[in-house]
């Protein structure tokens, strides 16, 4: 197979090159709800991704000037955009609808459909909030679409606004992404002063607005209605759904969220259509998608590749083998996505299903490692007071939660657990499930439970009595 | 009463009309005091109230929320040391953080006796793969351990005129919110408007 990693340059201290991506938020929980693997048959093994990939979204990653306009448009760029704005907007939302696109970001809704659900007719302006807040550890895919092509988002962006008829689009980045938030304003002020971005686009008569805003270090900013809240200019306290934001989302209005990386697709979905789309991937996860290779892998970093890819695949292949002896366990979707024991690793290919099915889920595609020597206890307690210092502490069951788990691990990794708090352990985490405004409560549940049911003995060595 | 210098204030006015009402411009309002100040304080969470038209305590609950605005009782030279799972794995976090203390006699939390230096753990800063991951003010730092932090840490002594021994075995202070200090000569933070260097992160 002709595919390629796109690895950004090797990454070390003397190269700072490799550095720079944004974050998805917190992300849904799975649809655990799918039939376990043992009562749904193997299904006829139709032939998936035999066609070559090469990256697309990821294409330009590392080319020296990248993030200049002069470069983006020599490589065909805002060609599509000016192919397509003036045209019905029925039939791009339609494109994207056929080409099967599911959100990037971590929940994996189909992108199209989002896009239906906008209330029409309310009188009221709709906006495009663009999330850029990837702040799911292991995530860093949006860091270098933003360092190393601004102009294929804004490009997105362009698309997608017209698309959904809006007018003012909202780029929310987290404070992390310094560099990225620099080249994106680059980018823009570069768009704006060849017309592309303002009054009366490509001579079409459509205006639109893109204002670009910064977080500043709050995970909770990447739920999407906790970033309209920031978006809004104050805390980012998620709000209550429904409504949902494609009714009542920033300022009240009808509001349609996408990551980074979906924006980025749409453009080439809609340039080379959705029947080029579904060449990859399976049938409900049609495409191709970035993923984010940390941990105990002798070549860390990022890669784009079909979904639907075995994950053994992307480890030994893309990832260069596991660092030790053997894999004990794989985060495959982010730090809130729940565990994928080393002996299953062969069974898994990454795609949406697969993982669902594996209870289990892709989420924003930052696959990390652990091998034999890695402390299963220590990770989650690392994990918990992550989730913990993230709550927005709006929701009793999270606030509070979270903080309990939190010393509980701390007292299971200095080896003073009791047999009871394992008990105690599947309480808390059963009175925070489902039962807060937005999904950090479940975010941090998801692996709690994982870790504690896939490794109890490990738990249980670490208990003093 | 504090105002913006002159090209941030046409910067601030634009921001205000770049957004659909001027609470929203709030967050961005904040990095423009930060740029002009060095830090968010008192005052600049009054001038950020003022131009945004909201109250000086919902400024406050805004710039307390989040975890990355700069404040006056952080370190001129402020390093936030990444140490969630990614970069915590490897042992990555650890190293860095006792390097940093071996030279500055500061722990997570700590800022020293003079104002100069403070670090921090903070929850992930996103490029999981170039553990450990440091922030040092407004700059973006990967692998930033053994050498590399050595040589940075060398620089910044060198360029406040110090030397380790100025700090070895000197208590920090612990950072706290609640305690009123003197902030040091803030630093500057440049932005780099427009494509930025060839490739990287400027960092």
């Amino acid at each position: 197979m002709a595919e390629t990693t796109a690895t950004p340059p090797a990454a070390s201290p003397s190269n700072p090159v490799a550095q720079t991506p944004v974050s998805a938020g917190p992300v849904s929980p799975s649809p655990v709800a799918g039939p376990p693997p043992a009562a749904a048959p193997p299904a006829p093994a139709a032939p998936i991704n035999q066609v070559p990939f090469e990256p697309v979204v990821s294409a330009h990653f590392g080319k020296p000037n990248s993030h200049t306009i002069a470069y983006y448009e020599g490589h065909g760029g805002y060609d599509t955009a000016r192919k397509f704005i003036g045209t019905p907007q029925a039939e791009i939302v339609q494109t994207v609808k056929d080409s099967g696109l599911r959100g990037r970001g971590g929940a994996g809704f189909p992108t199209g459909m989002k896009w239906g659900f906008l209330a029409k007719g309310t009188g009221k302006p709709s906006y495009l909030a663009v999330n850029g807040d990837e702040s799911e550890p292991g995530t860093f895919k949006d860091r270098y679409i933003l360092e190393f092509d601004p102009h294929q988002l804004i490009e997105g962006v362009i698309i997608s606004s017209y698309a959904i008829d809006c007018h003012h689009a909202f780029i929310y980045l987290r404070g992390e992404f310094i560099v990225g938030y620099e080249r994106l304003l680059g980018a823009l002020n570069e768009a704006k002063a060849k017309g592309y971005v303002g009054q009366n686009i490509f001579g079409k008569g459509y205006d639109l607005k893109i204002t670009i805003v910064r977080g500043a270090g709050a995970y909770i900013c990447g739920e999407e209605t906790g970033m309209l809240s920031s978006i809004e200019g104050g805390r980012g306290y998620p709000k209550v759904k429904p409504p949902f934001p494609a009714v009542s989302g920033v300022f009240g209005c009808p509001t349609i969220v996408n990551n980074v990386e979906t924006i980025c697709s749409v453009v080439h979905i809609m340039k080379n259509g959705p029947t080029w789309f579904r060449q990859w991937g399976t049938e409900k996860s049609p495409g191709f998608k970035l993923f984010c290779l940390s941990g105990d892998v002798n070549k860390p970093g990022l890669m784009e590749v079909p979904l639907a890819t075995p994950l053994s695949k992307v480890i030994d292949h893309y990832g260069g083998g596991v660092k030790g002896k053997s894999v004990k366990a794989v985060i495959p979707g982010g730090s809130s996505s729940p565990l994928i024991k080393g002996d299953k690793v062969a069974d898994i290919t990454m795609d949406y299903e697969c993982l669902a099915a594996n209870k289990t889920m892709l989420g924003s595609g930052a696959i990390t490692v652990l091998n034999e020597t890695r402390d299963v206890v220590s990770a989650i307690y690392n994990l918990m007071r992550f989730y913990h210092h993230e709550s927005c502490g709006q929701c009793t069951p999270c606030r509070e939660g979270t903080g309990w788990l939190e010393k509980l691990m701390h007292r299971f990794h200095h080896g003073h657990g009791h047999k009871s708090d394992i008990p105690l352990i599947w309480e808390i985490t059963r009175n925070m499930q489902g039962k807060t405004i937005c999904v950090l409560a479940d975010a941090a549940v998801m692996p709690m439970q994982s870790y504690l049911g896939m490794f109890p003995e490990e738990f249980e060595a670490k208990c003093q009595d | 009463m504090t105002d913006f210098a002159p090209e941030i204030k046409t910067e601030a006015e634009a921001l205000l009309a770049d957004f659909p009402n001027k609470k929203s411009a709030l967050l961005m309002m904040l990095r423009l005091v930060e740029r002009q100040f060095g830090f968010i304080d008192d005052a600049g969470m009054e001038l950020a109230a003022r131009y945004c038209e909201v109250s000086v305590a919902h400024v406050q609950g805004a710039v307390t929320f989040y975890t990355h605005f700069k404040r006056p009782y952080h370190g001129k030279h402020r390093l936030m040391v990444c140490a969630t799972l990614m970069c915590a794995m490897g042992g990555h976090s650890d190293r860095a953080l006792q390097q940093i203390e071996a030279r500055l006699g500061l722990r997570a939390g700590e800022r020293s006796a003079d104002g100069l230096f403070s670090v921090e753990k903070v929850e992930c800063l996103a490029d999981c793969h170039l553990p450990p991951v440091v922030q040092v003010n407004f700059d973006h730092r990967t692998c930033f351990e053994g050498e590399a932090l050595e040589k940075f840490l060398d620089s910044a002594l060198a360029a406040e005129g110090k030397t380790s021994a100025d700090y070895k075995g000197k208590a920090g202070v612990v950072m706290n919110a609640r305690v009123p200090v003197q902030p040091v000569q803030p630093t500057l933070h440049q932005l780099r408007v427009g494509p930025g260097p060839a490739g990287g992160s400027g960092a």
